[in-house]
């Protein structure tokens, strides 16, 4: 715990989860800065490929335009599209780097916790929500190392049963 | 002018026993909530959307007023006992917040920042009041012409402001269009991007989108970022002192502060794509800078409470401004309203105020009774709160997540809604490790429609003569303003880019 503050002038990155400007690693697997501009220009690149394939199939393909249209429903894809090419472009040419990889292991245990989530409606909706939500609390107490039994007890089996008291009897909103 | 009596059917609407208990529910939620570290007001409203399925529109949006509200005090909680904000709004909190809370005025602090949210809050909402239908009544005698420049006013402006780079922020921009305009194209029916399923033919839902994105990705990085033995418990030890309560001579005496701090908060506030932190930021610099002593800002200066607290609480109503009139989401906070009024069949833009006038005074009357549920569940539980704040986030997070889950499961009606939503968290995700802000994706997102029905309107009424915004003065000057803003934040943005860079 820092014991100076620091100069307000100068904290631009906050402390919290709440914001979108937090910095999401900080690993000793996380590349260098060099490596990152380039992997955003390659980044831009691919928006601008994406960009030109959205305007040359994407939209062609998906979106019908009998000819006699105006605005065309054509339109705002396109807008958007163009905005791909050409800042994408400029990306390329002029973006220093605001990218801030996650480290490889936070990504896969990102990508866990996503597939447990699904696992979880999966579960509800064939056995149940208690049994979804219980099994995906356990799941996650061990995702996140926790080990207190009191916590765990709570988590796993406290909070689902509030919560399915809360929805189906207080608000009465049936779940599965 | 608006209707008296509608007015006052609004006022009384929001004068029932349900409403105040939802009122204090909100609140108390909204500090507690906000008291632990990595929370803060978005996920509080994030974990209480869901909630309110069940209630009539104006309690539903009271009750997450409130919630917004309550964050605004709560955030304090731990950036003065803990040196870590409890939401983003509370950073420059810290700076004389905790050095007060170590000479044994924690306490004192938490009053502070209590009384000195209060006041900006109150003021910041009659600010709202005395503006918002006024300036809907202007925003609904601009055609689609205008409305079509206002737009591109807005996403000019929030490009330019979130994020670091100017260049990513337009991206975003782009890709919110192109995700915002997945479904029925407004002019003809035509489907876009639909891949033949009828589930797309409304376009990509706002709330497992917002959900995703706002919270869900987050609370999911933060279970990821997780390290063996990280649950930790509080590590305060704050000194007691003989008094803790503040008088009113000692709040009068930072007046000039806070009164300056409001005009930031406020002014700040009703410029979509800024917010509550910076606010609170800006204004402490401020205060810092034009103090005849800045050497005592850091020390547990009660001016950097008054500051920073009245603007972070001040962009709280001022916030709605663009939001109820105009329809533009100003910030996360703001967007996940958008999401909450959309579920309750409310569309907000200047015709709010003409179609519900009534729920509009409704909410402005629920807004009120927010501040005095504020300051009496901050005058009581404030120090309950500070027990809060050592609740481990490796059981607060999970939680969350159970939560926001079931309640995407149930506003959907299908595993579908949280499919959408556990796809919009990765890739809120993606957004964010690349450096692209994602609150400029959500705003053009949810933009989108109406900007395209504008389109739609103006290229009607002109015959497909794009000359036609020459003889709209009013369109001109939003268009020219748009031109001056990017030349304005080019050079910032690049400072900025170079600065992280």
């Amino acid at each position: 715990m820092a014991n100076n503050p620091p100069d307000p002038e100068r904290a631009v990155v906050l402390p919290t989860a709440s914001g979108p400007d937090r910095p999401v690693t900080g690993g000793a697997d996380e590349p260098p800065r060099s490596g990152l501009i380039t992997l955003d220009r390659i980044v831009g690149v691919l928006v601008t490929c994406a960009g030109i394939w959205l305007l040359v199939y994407g939209i062609p393909q998906n979106v019908d335009h009998q000819g006699y249209e105006s605005p065309s429903p054509r339109l705002f894809p396109q807008i958007g599209a163009w905005i791909f090419v050409i800042f994408g472009i400029l990306q390329v040419l002029f973006v220093r780097t605001g990218t801030n990889l996650p480290a490889l292991r936070d990504f896969l245990r990102f990508l866990l916790v996503g597939a447990l989530l699904l696992g979880m409606v999966w579960l509800m909706e064939t056995f149940g929500f208690l049994v979804g939500a219980m099994a995906l609390l356990a799941a996650l107490m061990f995702v996140v190392f926790e080990t207190r039994k009191l916590w765990i007890a709570i988590a796993v089996f406290a909070v689902p049963v509030c919560v399915w008291v809360l929805f189906e009897i207080v608000l009465q909103r049936p779940l599965p | 002018m608006p209707d008296l009596s509608v007015v006052l059917a609004g006022f009384l609407d929001a004068l029932t026993i349900t409403n105040f208990l939802y009122i204090l529910l909100g609140v108390t939620l909204g500090q507690v909530i906000a008291a632990i570290p990595g929370l803060g007001t978005v996920m509080a409203l994030a974990v209480a959307i869901p909630f309110t399925i069940s209630l009539d529109t104006l309690t539903a949006v009271a009750f997450l007023i409130s919630i917004s509200k309550g964050g605004t005090v709560g955030g304090a909680v731990s950036a003065i006992l803990l040196n870590t904000p409890g939401s983003a709004e509370a950073a420059a909190t810290t700076f004389d917040g905790h050095p007060m809370a170590k000479k044994g005025q924690a306490g004192k602090a938490m009053k502070y920042s209590l009384y000195y949210s209060i006041f900006g809050d109150v003021g910041s909402d009659i600010v709202l009041i005395l503006v918002a239908a006024p300036l809907a009544m202007v925003a609904l005698k601009m055609g689609p012409i205008e409305i079509c420049a206002l737009m591109v006013l807005a996403f000019t402006v929030i490009s330019g402001l979130v994020g670091d780079s100017l260049i990513k922020g337009v991206i975003s921009v782009g890709l919110g269009f192109l995700i915002g305009a997945i479904g029925l194209d407004p002019g003809y029916g035509t489907p876009r991007f639909t891949f033949n399923s009828y589930e797309l033919y409304d376009g990509i839902p706002l709330g497992p989108l917002a959900l995703g994105m706002l919270a869900v990705s987050v609370i999911i990085r933060e279970i990821a970022q997780m390290n063996r033995g990280s649950s930790g418990g509080s590590t305060l030890t704050v000194l007691q002192a003989k008094s803790q309560s503040v008088t009113l001579k000692e709040l009068l005496a930072n007046r000039v502060v806070a009164f300056r701090a409001f005009v930031i908060g406020t002014i700040i506030g009703a410029i979509p794509g800024l917010g509550s932190s910076t606010a609170g930021m800006i204004s402490y610099s401020v205060t810092k800078q034009s103090a005849k002593d800045p050497e005592a800002f850091g020390t547990g200066d009660p001016r950097g409470i008054a500051a920073s607290e009245t603007a972070n609480s001040a962009v709280v109503g001022a916030n709605l401004i663009p939001l109820l009139t105009l329809g533009i989401p100003g910030n996360i906070g703001a967007a996940l309203l958008v999401g909450a009024f959309v579920l309750h069949g409310v569309q907000p833009g200047p015709l709010l105020f003409e179609n519900q006038g009534q729920l509009v005074y409704g909410l402005f009357g629920a807004m009120l009774m927010a501040n005095v549920a504020n300051l009496g569940v901050g005058q009581v539980c404030m120090r309950l709160w500070a027990k809060v704040v050592t609740a481990p986030s490796t059981v607060v997070y999970p939680c969350a997540l159970i939560i926001c889950t079931t309640g995407m499961y149930l506003i959907t009606g299908s595993p579908m809604g949280v499919v959408f939503m556990v796809g919009a968290a990765f890739w809120g995700y993606l957004m964010t490790s690349f450096g692209y802000p994602f609150i400029a994706f959500i705003v053009a997102f949810i933009l989108t429609p109406q900007l395209e029905a504008s389109i739609v309107q103006a290229v009607r009424i002109s015959g497909g003569d794009w000359t036609i915004v020459l003889r709209h003065p009013i369109a001109l000057a939003l268009l020219a303003m748009s031109g001056l803003m990017i030349f304005y934040l080019l050079p910032r943005k690049r400072k900025a880019e170079a600065a992280a860079a």
